[in-house]
């Protein structure tokens, strides 16, 4: 009895000891702190914090789907860092409060954040993910945002691309020194970081913005329409949901408004060209992108829209949210493989600083993110509508910078 | 005055539209003394049968087949949820209902994700001028068919037995059983008119300018809670008041907002809770509700 006690101590300690070495060799091998969270011989565990179950549940769950392609085909090509990419996915139900209690609860298992959707929730978590010097990719274009090395703000801002997209119908002639612009814009980050730009543009090109404010719930635009036409403009700018902008298209084709109309980045769902408003946007709406498009006649585009068709069926609602999440998934990889020999949370930060260079040829223009307070590029696309395209939207042209979106100052940053 | 003209008859349609809703929860409150807190879920579950069949056996019979689902799953909660809890708990009821609409909503918001559901309504994409005014044909559809939807749901409950039981449960619940009103029927009858009228209002806001049905479509059908409270609560002609109200506030604020921005941003979002707040405070049981007598 006494010696079989020996031997069980004996066994225990010898494993004991065995593990240590075993991990020691684990952590000299991989060049890692072993305080480093998320980090395993075998995965690196990325963080994503999305709306499953609150207004958002729809874009929450496209953008989650569109992650889960790219770690598929990253882990099918053998991982990063000779480790596979594995996601935890937490619901914020779009409510800042869930989202701190999410993130406390995930923060241990995670190396960084791959994505977070909200900018409610970005607020409310932006001084622990500054303390932790942790990166958190995010989805949105807003310049407000820029200047935080813990933060990615991936692609043309918005500012910058409504400047790119009234510089655009300028160059087509649609638009002359002199004549107004209608800006339907809705309260809050998007709409007014896109109205800084247009008002920006106006000034540069000598046209004259009547602004229309509107709150995301109003359903009926047609007074807003209505005041743009008696203003006479000449093209309508339009950042609203696409529900509100598929709502301006119809009426100002209704009312005989024969004037183009340039979208934002949001303002177009795919199922918009099942609606009464297809004709109206099929042949006035344009919208403006960092991203490229999935109905794009490319390889990067067929591949991706054929990956998601694959694992989901039909055509995704927002192809740039895809489009976003994609390569968003796919820079984070780029920025793991800068730091694999340190990684931890300031590694990722150092090595971020060292991607000046990244593009997903036909889906995403060269993006340089060495300076956080400058948007990683300044080229948009324009997009028109299709029916006959995947997902409905296909590029008119390359992407671009007009010289005004270069010239252009981003605000100062927070 | 062109804008002015614009924005009174789309703040008319709007507030009709509240309306109907507004008058979907005083009916159930008055024939059961319960806020049904699942009418937004109603209003959407109708216009989602409408917009899903409509493609297929056309708008019109697709319309009635919508009021016809409103109606039995407005019955279908009634006899199978609330039928078996005391009628006399009436925050039980309501508490229940709070469930029926985030189990509906969530199953809704599921089906329809992000997308938006075309209705197929003959009267999408036509706008309709009078002299430099411009409105979309819905909006005059509306304030036509509405006033003479509610006033034939006046009609009914002044001239009809089911109207009857209902006004004589809703004066003394006890006496109308003793003299043999069948208090089931009332409030089966009052929760099927509930469902039936969601999908009427559900159709005008899922109508041209709007694209389509999309999950957006209930949170707006909630607006027009506070539109009941303004009203009362208990009356027919307040709920009609104050979905007026409510909805010619919500287009006015929202055209004038940016000169109100001195007042915070998403004004138009709170507008309807503003008014409430403030009509309570001077009246605390709403314009027309029957102000509570008791005994200290």
């Amino acid at each position: 009895m006494h010696k079989s006690r020996t031997l069980g101590l004996a066994a225990v300690a010898l494993a004991s000891a065995l593990a240590v070495a075993g991990c020691s060799t684990k952590a000299e091998r991989a060049g890692t702190s072993s305080a480093a969270p998320g980090v395993s011989d075998s995965t690196i565990k990325l963080g994503v914090l999305m709306d499953l179950s609150g207004p958002f549940a729809g874009t929450g769950k496209t953008i989650l789907d569109a992650s889960n392609v790219a770690v598929k085909e990253i882990n099918a090509a053998g991982g990063v860092c000779d480790r596979k990419l594995a996601l935890v996915t937490r619901d914020h139900g779009y409510d800042p409060q869930k989202a701190v209690a999410a993130y406390d609860e995930m923060d241990p298992q995670v190396l960084g954040y791959l994505n977070i959707l909200g900018t409610p929730v970005v607020t409310a978590l932006r001084d622990k993910i500054e303390a932790k010097d942790e990166l958190a990719g995010l989805t949105t274009f807003a310049s407000t945002l820029l200047g935080d090395k813990h933060l990615i703000v991936l692609g043309a801002t918005y500012d910058i691309q409504t400047i790119n997209g009234l510089d655009w119908l300028v160059r087509k002639g649609e638009l002359r020194s002199g004549d107004s612009v209608g800006h339907i814009y809705l309260q809050g980050e998007i709409g007014e970081n896109s109205l800084r730009g247009s008002k920006f543009a106006a000034g540069k090109l000598g046209l004259k913005i009547v602004g229309q404010q509107i709150d995301p719930t109003a359903t009926d635009l047609t007074s807003q329409v209505n005041a743009l036409k008696s203003a006479k403009v000449k093209a309508i700018q339009v950042d609203s949901t696409p529900k509100q902008a598929a709502s301006v298209a119809a009426v100002a084709q209704a009312a005989g408004m024969e004037v183009p109309i340039m979208g934002g980045v949001s303002t177009f769902a795919t199922s918009l060209l099942t609606t009464s408003a297809a004709p109206a946007l099929t042949e006035h709406y344009t919208r403006l992108s960092g991203l490229g498009a999935l109905g794009a006649d490319t390889a990067a585009a067929r591949k991706l829209a054929a990956a998601w068709t694959d694992q989901y069926g039909k055509a995704p609602e927002a192809s740039s949210g895809v489009v976003h999440a994609y390569a968003m998934t796919k820079l984070y990889a780029e920025i793991l493989g800068k730091t694999c020999e340190d990684l931890t949370r300031p590694g990722l930060l150092k090595a971020r600083s060292a991607v000046t260079d990244f593009t997903l040829p036909g889906l995403l223009p060269p993006q340089d993110f060495s300076d956080p307070a400058e948007p990683s590029s300044r080229e948009a696309q324009v997009l028109g509508v299709d029916k006959d395209v995947f997902a409905g939207v296909k590029p008119l042209g390359d992407f671009f910078a007009s010289d005004l979106a270069k010239e252009y100052k981003v605000p100062s940053a927070g | 005055m062109t804008r002015g003209v614009e924005i009174l008859l789309s703040g008319l349609s709007l507030g009709l539209l509240y309306a109907l809703i507004a008058l979907g929860f005083v009916i159930v409150f008055k024939a059961t003394r319960t806020v049904n807190f699942a009418h937004a879920s109603f209003v959407l579950f109708g216009v989602w049968v409408v917009a899903q069949t409509s493609p297929h056996i056309g708008f019109a019979a697709a319309v009635a087949l919508g009021l016809v689902a409103a109606g039995t799953l407005g019955l279908a909660v009634e006899r199978l949820l609330l039928s078996r809890v005391d009628g006399r708990k009436h925050d039980a009821l309501a508490i229940l209902t709070i469930g029926v609409n985030v189990v509906l909503t969530a199953e809704l918001s599921w089906r329809i994700g992000e997308r938006v559901l075309p209705l197929g309504a003959p009267w999408d994409g036509h706008v309709v001028h009078f002299g430099s005014v411009v409105l979309p044909l819905s909006v005059i559809i509306t304030i036509i068919t509405v006033p003479l939807l509610i006033a034939g749901l006046a009609a009914c409950l002044r001239h009809t037995g089911w109207g009857l039981a209902m006004r004589a449960s809703i004066e003394d619940r006890e006496g109308a059983a003793l003299a043999g009103v069948r208090l089931k029927r009332v409030s089966a009858g009052a929760w099927v008119t509930a469902g039936v009228l969601a999908v009427a209002a559900g159709i005008g806001l899922a109508s041209f300018p709007s694209p389509g049905v999309a999950v957006s479509t209930g949170t707006a059908a909630i607006k027009a809670l506070p539109a009941a409270i303004i009203g009362g609560l208990d009356s027919l002609g307040g709920a009609i008041v104050g979905g007026l109200v409510i909805g010619i506030a919500e287009v006015t604020v929202a055209e004038y907002q940016a000169s109100l921005s001195f007042l915070g941003r998403g004004l138009g979002d709170v507008v309807a809770y503003v008014i409430m707040i403030c009509i309570l405070l001077w009246r605390p049981s709403g314009l027309f509700g029957a102000k509570e007598v008791s005994r200290a």
